[in-house]
Order: structure tokens, then sequence, then C-alpha cells
């Protein structure tokens, strides 16, 4: 059963159309006038109220903030997938984004590095993290 | 009635909260009134100010003019309506005291119901749900309201190093306190290995760290009254830091201790000076976070404290007297409410089991996703 994607709406067009044609790389909002990051995208600078930004792509390590394994799912299409997983990864300094995990995380899995890939399937652009660390050393 | 005479809450009541199918939020918003109106003493007729916070069930953009329109009120000076969430019952308190101190109006009926438990249609059920939940960075990732609360209880547990097994000893002190009602919806007492084998729903929350939804109102009646004869809002507080859990700062001081903390400093009162607390509590683990955040409880050692009863009604700072939420029910809009009329009752000495003793009474509600918050210091009853 096909996912929901997210849905392209104005106040978040530049995050996902920066995604939807380029490599899947991941985008952070940085104010002119301060230079910090952050995201999800917000008209106007927490930190400095400045109004201008740019979009620059994320480098550097994710990390699990939180998380949960949702048991019992909202509708139809999730109970299909349930048990899943959620949750919060900060992504740069200031930055975090909301992600189905690719595994189910446990309590010992907190602060610990993720790889977040924008995946495009039929229902829109999605964010999914993963263990990538884990996998590549066990390979 | 003097310009010089407190304001405060004058009158405070609760229709029955659990099943009363039938009985739309219309109705209950005017079973609610009348109970706090016929409770304050007053002519009806001299409300001249109104607060709802809108419906679930049957909302309207309108919604405080078109409750006035049912009640027959028609001398309205002041209406509006609070949309803060579950802050929206402490948050609408305060408001209703400035709008008396400004002179907008003299008597302000608050009032809530919603029948979220019988008159919930499925599509409006995820209508209401989603709205805890972004549309554009939350729904699409299958994320319910239970487990973005889930999140939060999750980082509270990993900071302190609390096993999730001691979010129970919530609940138990929950049943335990309801257990002295007559009519609470779930007041059979529960021990930790129930709540703790209960259904999972979000790791770490269960079935039973769960509020369940109910049917039900609250109303206030805020005006001047005779010391003595009001009971007085002595501190308020209020704080927003964002609305969805992605928008959440995480910033190492909370939105709650700032709501909190300015309704402690503006009554001049401390945590110790407490005779009871009314806490939000639409799931188990809120509670010990909110304590915790208030300065009440020492940071990580709330969910003992309730373990060792130190919340329980002869413990020392007796917590949700009317069962709160977990399990007096949690009727959605009027939920806040259901706790300022407990802790309004508590601080006149007419609750049901009273335990302030004269002492001022800490009330504490919450909307968002732990983002929104409303605190009032109640006292001065008796």
């Amino acid at each position: 059963m096909t996912l929901p994607g997210a849905p392209r709406s104005t106040e978040a067009a530049e995050f996902w159309n920066a995604l939807g044609g380029g490599d899947g790389t991941l985008l952070r909002q940085e104010c002119v006038q301060c230079g910090r990051s952050r995201l999800p995208r917000t008209a106007m600078c927490p930190y400095c109220g400045g109004w201008e930004s740019h979009w620059r792509p994320v480098t550097g390590p994710a990390r699990l903030v939180t998380f949960t394994v949702i048991r019992r799912a909202p509708s139809p299409e999730w109970a299909a997938h349930a048990p899943y997983g959620v949750a919060i990864v900060e992504v740069a300094p200031g930055c975090r984004v909301l992600v189905n995990t690719d595994w189910l995380p446990e309590h010992a899995d907190l602060g610990r590095p993720v790889v977040v890939a924008v995946e495009t399937g039929d229902g829109g652009p999605r964010l999914v993290a993963s263990r990538g660390g884990d996998e590549a050393v066990s390979q | 009635m003097t310009a010089t005479q407190p304001i405060g809450i004058l009158g405070a009541a609760r229709t029955p909260v659990g099943k009363t199918p039938g009985i739309d939020s219309l109705t209950l918003h005017a079973q609610a009134a009348h109970a706090a109106i016929t409770d304050a003493g007053i002519d009806p007729l001299a409300i001249d100010g109104i607060i709802t916070f809108g419906s679930f069930t049957r909302d309207y953009v309108m919604h405080s003019a078109v409750v006035a329109e049912f009640l027959g009120l028609r001398r309205i000076r002041y209406a509006d309506v609070v949309r803060i969430g579950g802050a929206s019952a402490a948050g609408a308190v305060s408001r209703a005291v400035a709008a008396i101190s400004a002179g907008r109006c003299d008597t302000v009926l608050i009032v809530s119901g919603d029948d979220q438990l019988s008159g919930l249609t499925r599509d409006l059920a995820v209508k209401g749900m989603a709205e805890n939940r972004h549309y554009q960075y939350e729904a699409p990732y299958g994320v319910t309201t239970p487990a973005a609360f889930a999140m939060m209880a999750r980082l509270y547990l990993q900071r302190h190093h609390l096993s999730e097994e001691l979010l129970a000893h919530v609940t138990v002190q929950s049943r335990r306190t309801a257990s002295k009602l007559p009519d609470a919806m779930y007041g059979k007492p529960c021990t930790v290995g129930e709540v703790n084998s209960s259904k999972p729903i979000a790791d770490p929350l269960r079935m039973l760290h769960c509020a369940p939804i109910a049917d039900g109102g609250g109303a206030l009646v805020a005006g001047r009254g005779a010391p003595g004869e009001v009971v007085e809002v002595l501190g308020s507080g209020e704080a927003h830091s964002n609305a969805h859990l992605v928008f959440n700062p995480f910033d190492a001081s909370s939105a709650a201790a700032a709501s909190a903390g300015h309704a402690f400093q503006q009554a001049g009162v401390r945590p110790a000076d407490l005779g009871a607390a009314q806490v939000y509590d639409c799931f188990a683990s809120v509670v010990a976070q909110v304590l915790e955040e208030a300065g009440i409880a020492p940071a990580g050692r709330a969910l003992y404290q309730f373990a060792d009863g130190e919340y329980d009604v002869d413990g020392g700072l007796p917590v949700n007297l009317n069962g709160g939420l977990l399990s007096g029910g949690h009727p959605g809009m009027p939920g806040g409410l259901l706790h300022v009329v407990e802790a309004a009752e508590q601080v006149r000495g007419s609750a049901r089991v009273p335990v302030a003793g004269g002492k001022p009474v800490f009330v504490h509600c919450l909307g968002g996703i732990m983002s929104n918050h409303a605190t009032l210091i109640l006292g001065g009853g008796s």
C-alpha cells in the first residue's frame, strides 16, 4: 500500500522543490543576517528577526533526538505497516525534521548517528532515517 | 459589587463526565453554564462577557456568540474564543480577569462542553487528531497525538535515566484518588502491573497512560466579589514556544517552566506553600514533567514521588483531586476547565475531597505537544 507523501504547500515549497529537483540532498534554511540555520522553514529567523534566508545543503552527521514505535496506527494504510518507527532527527544545529525510521528504534538508539534520505514514491517525497553507520561497519 | 472588590471566580461547576449519548455540545455548554451561574448565585442576565473554546463535534467560527445566543444572553460586551488547545481554560481565566480589570465588562461566563465520546463521527475524530500534527511535516509520517507525547516522554525518561515502567505510578495514583469519588469515569484502583501490561500504543505509552475520551462540560463565572467569597487569581502565567512537535526548540528551559514561573512570581507563592495541585493530564508522563518543570518536584524525582504517595490525598501535595483526565475522563476542549473547577472548589473548601486547607492551589493547563501552557495560582477563598 502506498504511504502518503508530504503535500507541496506554498509554505514549504522551497524545501520540497529543491529536494525534488535535485539529488535528494536535504536542505536547511540559513539566515542571511545572522547566519544561523533552522528547520522546519519559518518566515522569520527566530534568533535575530531577519526575513531573508538561503537554502543550503545539509552536511555532516544527523543525530536521533527522540523516537517512538507506533503500535496503534491512525489509519488502515498505516495499520498495514504497524509497528513502525517515527523519530525527530537533528540534521544540523537548530535543524530538525520528523522522519520514519527503517528499523524499530530502542532506548539505546537515542543520540545515535543516522542517515536521512529523501525517498520519492507515488505518494510524494518522504524523509526516512536509517542506521547508515552500523550497516557500513557490519558490511 | 464595587470596583475595589477583588476579581476572581464566583461560580464553578461541571456536568457529569463520562458517556452521555444524546446530549450535544451546545446542550452541554448550557448545562455547565446553568450549574456555574446557580453556584455563583448571580442573576444570569448580569453576564456581559463570554469566553468559549470551540468544539470538536459542532464548531462555529463565531463560537462564543453562538453559545451566548443559545443561552439567551443578549447583553454581551466582551466575546472571545480562546483557542490555545488544552491551555485554553487557564488562559481564559486570566483573560477574563484582565477584561474585567480593564472595565470591558463586569461578569464573564467561561464555558465549554463537548460530546467527544458520543458525538464524534470518524471524520471529525480524524480531523481533531490531525490538528495536533503538522499536515506538511508530521502527518505524512503516520504520527498520532499519543506518538508525539510519547516522543516527549522518551526524552524525559532519557534525560533523567528513568525506566519507562515508572510512568505507571501516575496512573495508579490517579485511579486511587478517583476511587474516593462517587462518579469518576474510571474509579477502580489499578496496579502498576496492570498499567505496564496494558495495550501498547506508542512506546513508551500504553493504553492506561492515556486519558480516555469522554463527554462532558465545565463552566466558571468570573467577576468581582467580597473578599472571602471570591476565589482570587493570585497569579497567572502563559507561555507558547511552538504548536507542533517538529517545531519544538528543545530549549533547556521549557515553556511550561516559564508559564508556571510567572504565575508563582506574580502570586508571591512558592511551591512549598501550595495546598493542592491540578495538572492537565492528557497522558501520564505529562504530569511528572510539569511538576518538575514548575519546580514543584525535584528534577527527575516526580515519578518516584508518585510511587511514594507524595501526591496522594493524604500526601505532601495532593494532585488531581477530581481524578484528573486520566481517571475522570477527557472531554476534549472542556478538559482544562475540569481542572480549574476542581481547584476553585478546593480553594473554597467545597470540594468532594477537600485537602487544600486554605492554602493556594496550583492549576496548570497545556496544549499542543507540551508547547502551549497556562498556569493559575488560586487562593483567598475561605
